[in-house]
């Protein structure tokens, strides 16, 4: 009997060779390529904690990017003013989504449907409207720049490969945060309320709570990744926290399959590689062409985007 | 502990239509009491306000000395009340196990992160598909389930929660033969302790699980009483037939 | 008091003119979903559209020919664009918000960067047609015309509409319709026709809205989010569907766009949440929900 084709070694097998050629990836790989790797973690884990909130929760928001940004100018005004040791700045960006989410999500649990999709799209866009004009913190519309790297112990991380292995610790950080409350009773008790919120309050689950806290653990792991972002690219700008960076990573997902947090993440890398590729042709037109991959992907898409493909019982 | 359910006066309308009107009803401790009425009466209005699903327009809900007419579905699934629903409601994507894994890890305690004694757990939904008869389909998601089964699996559910207050809606619906016969084992089966309220429209049986029954018709109770009581009224004749027939609504039947 | 009244009276007509135009928007968007169950987000587009087409037919000091011209065009692109929305988002009847959303929001992407290529990128200003132009005392503070004007189209309309909503038996349609579409089809009225019509004539009003609005709002790229997130903010406050809750809305918001910015500059952001916020803990469904589905 073939030993590779054992479910359960697959389930362990094929995480496991992944991690290690993320680890490995800085050894074999152009500075250029690390870098963009980089930005595919970052960005991979804003899609992955979106895709607790949409894709295993069933609460679709289109302002995600607003933890995500408020995390990436925390860590950035933090490493600027107070200091750069790390982990610090990454913490402060953490807790700053999570804030953040916390103050908007208890408004934003009270709607569902319909009012919960709007109601974050205006979130998205009032936290955008604050980045754009707070200059004395965030800069105004031109963005914090001056981000100095990152120190451990003291020492600036500034090579592309050392920064690669920073960021892809905290990655697996945040990532096994999102992939434990998927796995966990919680989680389940999440793609009930998914599937059915009244009957989850019929059996005596206080769904709005739990919907809550998820709202609040997605937006501190988006928060922590713009942390990362504020790292990587010692450059915040309003338009990380707008609506296009709320559109690519809801894109992410749902090219990633919705419940899937994996696949999310391998949206998030499709994404970037196709925007890095056609961003030069598109000679500022980017948004004509993400307006008609929207409207291309609704119509593709039979069972809908957020269309949960059947498992077969396991994996998140 | 054995409880029991009284509405006193409880009314709802929906603009000008008052689906259910003063009703009055009393369901004793441990007792299977069946809700039966023509279409339109208020029956499905008045398990709504009972499980909490619609609010009371006037009068009020006690679960043994407790008033929960105010209170959420959630607080009073809390208590020990448990449905299933004409249509089965159930977690469509997930798998059979799965949704009754839901019912019974909230009834053990607080849902967390960690899974705390999993074995058990899974024992408990492994007794309970048994029970219903869905033991070969654990892992079978909803959306693939035949009607009948989906129906067994609405059960098993209400079950997982071990309820004081059991509702059943039209728990029989749609079902074949042989299923109905297992639910019938399976209400007769229930634990004394727990009190047993259900919609059916199938009297046959109604008559043969129900200890009392009450009439609806028209939003109010038209009677309440032992089956037999039921079974000779004129009055719930005239209810479910009109008034211009003369052959027995309900035949007795040779039992075989 | 009558000092604060005095000192902040153009803010406040300011937020009754800004009102009037958001419930014109509005109306559009919130009908659509009442009655169709479908989420347009568009629809500030589609405004953007409205707006383009006054600046560049009417150029910056329009004419009155060209200000009716460009309102006729706005009342023709509107018009076709909603039946173009509309046929779009046919085959997406039975999916869900999000479905739409994001249909809606990539034809939105598209029609934006369309206007921009078209247009350019610079913000264009536009001036009221000669005659409005000048401005007029009021209570002792000078105060634009053609913002009054507004105010008066403004009301004219809501009349009109309460009108029709409550006299007619198109109102009675559109009512019976917001309060159980299926119920409609089976007497006999074709869902996909009262959708196209309303898709039309909400879209025609959007892009009417966009050129009566020139001379508040002007004409630039991003004017569509800014606008779109006020409709949907109004029409989430008002209730989905209900007139009567999108006219409070629009006002209630014009205000805080006006007085709100004019009294507490940047922080306005947040008073709009808060609006929001304090609507919603209330009643979840809005001020004047619709449907009770």
């Amino acid at each position: 009997m073939n030993a590779a084709m054992n479910p359960a070694v697959t389930r362990v097998a094929v995480p496991a060779v992944v991690w290690l050629g993320l680890a490995a990836a800085p050894v074999f790989l152009a500075p250029y390529a690390t870098t963009t790797l980089t930005r595919m973690l970052v960005f991979g884990l804003l899609a992955a904690s979106l895709a607790l909130l949409v894709g295993i929760t069933g609460l679709p928001s289109l302002g995600h990017a607003a933890y995500f940004g408020t995390g990436a100018y925390a860590a950035g005004w933090f490493a600027k003013n107070v200091s750069a040791q790390a982990p610090l700045s990454l913490v402060v960006a953490a807790l700053a989504g999570g804030a953040a989410a916390a103050v908007t999500g208890w408004v934003a649990i009270r709607a569902s449907g319909v009012f919960f999709l709007v109601l974050t799209l205006a979130i998205g866009e009032i936290v955008l409207q604050l980045a754009e004009t707070w200059e004395p913190v965030t800069g105004g519309s031109n963005g914090l720049y001056g981000i100095p790297a990152v120190t451990i112990g003291g020492a600036p991380v500034s090579n592309a490969g050392y920064l690669y292995w920073f960021v892809l610790a905290v990655f697996a950080v945040g990532f096994a945060a999102l992939w434990l409350v998927a796995r966990s009773p919680y989680g389940t008790a999440l793609r009930g309320i998914r599937d059915n919120e009244e009957r989850m309050r019929a059996l005596g689950y206080p769904t709005a709570l739990y919907k809550y806290l998820v709202f609040v653990v997605a937006g501190t792991v988006a928060g922590l990744a713009g942390g990362m972002l504020a790292t990587q690219q010692r450059l915040v700008t309003p338009a990380d926290l707008g609506f296009t960076t709320a559109a690519l990573a809801l894109l992410a997902v749902i090219i990633g399959g919705a419940g899937s947090l994996w696949g999310a993440c391998v949206g998030a890398a499709l994404v970037i590689i196709v925007r890095d590729s056609l961003g030069p042709t598109l000679d500022g037109h980017g948004p004509l062409v993400l307006g008609l991959v929207f409207v291309l992907v609704v119509y593709l898409m039979p069972r809908g985007v957020a269309g949960v493909r059947l498992r077969r019982g396991g994996a998140p | 502990m054995t409880v029991s359910l009284s509405c006193q006066g409880l009314s709802r309308s929906f603009g000008a239509l008052t689906a259910v009107d003063g009703v009055d009803l009393a369901v004793e401790p441990g007792s299977r009491h069946a809700l039966i009425g023509p279409n339109g009466a208020g029956k499905s209005t008045l398990m709504g306000l009972v499980t909490g699903a619609l609010r009371a327009s006037a009068g009020t809900v006690r679960l043994g000395d407790e008033d929960i007419t105010r209170m959420s579905v959630v607080r009073r699934a809390r208590l020990g009340i448990s449905q299933t629903m004409q249509h089965a409601s159930l977690f469509t994507s997930l798998t059979t196990a799965e949704n009754v894994l839901l019912a019974v890890q909230r009834k053990q305690g607080r849902v967390g992160l960690l899974s705390r004694r999993r074995a058990e757990l899974h024992e408990r939904v492994a007794a309970l598909l048994a029970r219903t008869g869905l033991s070969g389909r654990d892992s079978v998601v909803v959306g693939a389930l035949s009607h009948g089964e989906r129906k067994q699996l609405e059960l098993a559910v209400a079950l997982a929660c071990e309820p004081r207050l059991l509702l059943l809606d039209e728990p029989a619906a749609g079902m074949a033969p042989e299923d109905s016969g297992r639910l019938v084992t399976l209400i007769e089966e229930l634990s004394a302790d727990v009190t047993v309220l259900f919609v059916e429209h199938d009297l046959d049986l109604v008559f043969r699980i129900a200890t009392t029954v009450t009439v609806l018709h028209l939003g109010r109770v038209l009677l309440t009483g032992a089956p037999q009581e039921v079974r000779a009224s004129a009055a719930v004749q005239e209810a479910y037939l009109g008034s211009g027939r003369d052959e027995p609504l309900f035949t007795e039947r040779a039992e075989a | 008091m009558g000092a604060w009244f005095d000192a902040n009276l153009v803010s406040i007509l300011n937020g009754a003119a800004i009102g009037c135009l958001l419930f014109i928007l509005a109306i559009g968007l919130s009908l659509v979903f009442g009655m169709m169950d479908v989420l347009n987000l568009a629809h500030g587009a589609i405004f953007l559209v409205g707006a383009y087409l006054g600046w560049h037919i009417g150029g910056q000091d329009p004419t009155w020919t060209t200000f009716l011209l460009a309102l006729a065009a706005a009342l023709g692109a509107g018009l076709l664009a909603g039946a173009g929305m509309s046929l779009l988002t046919e085959p997406l009847r039975n999916r869900s918000h999000l479905d739409q959303a994001l249909l809606t929001l990539g034809v939105a992407l598209v029609v934006a960067e369309l206007l921009s290529m078209a247009f350019g990128n610079d913000v264009q200003a536009v001036n009221a047609p000669p005659g409005l132009d000048s401005t007029v005392r009021v209570f002792g503070s000078v105060y634009p015309t053609y913002r009054l004007v507004l105010i008066g189209v403004g009301v004219v309309f809501a009349a009109g509409l309460w009108i029709l909503v409550s006299r007619t038996m198109i109102g009675a349609v559109i009512r019976a319709t917001v309060a159980d579409r299926d119920m409609v089809s089976t007497i006999g009225i074709d869902n996909r026709k009262v959708k196209l019509a309303v898709f039309a004539v909400g879209s025609a009003l959007a892009a009417i809205a966009g050129v009566l609005g020139g001379p508040i709002y002007g004409a630039r790229p991003g004017l569509d989010s800014t606008v779109l997130i006020l409709a949907l903010v109004v029409v989430v406050i008002g209730g989905l569907g209900s007139v009567r809750g999108a006219l409070v809305g629009a006002l209630i918001i014009g205000q805080i766009e006006s007085l709100g910015r004019a009294l507490l500059a940047d922080a306005a952001s947040f008073l709009l949440f808060g609006a929001l916020a304090v609507v919603l803990v209330l009643r979840p469904r809005g001020l004047f929900a619709g449907a009770t589905r």
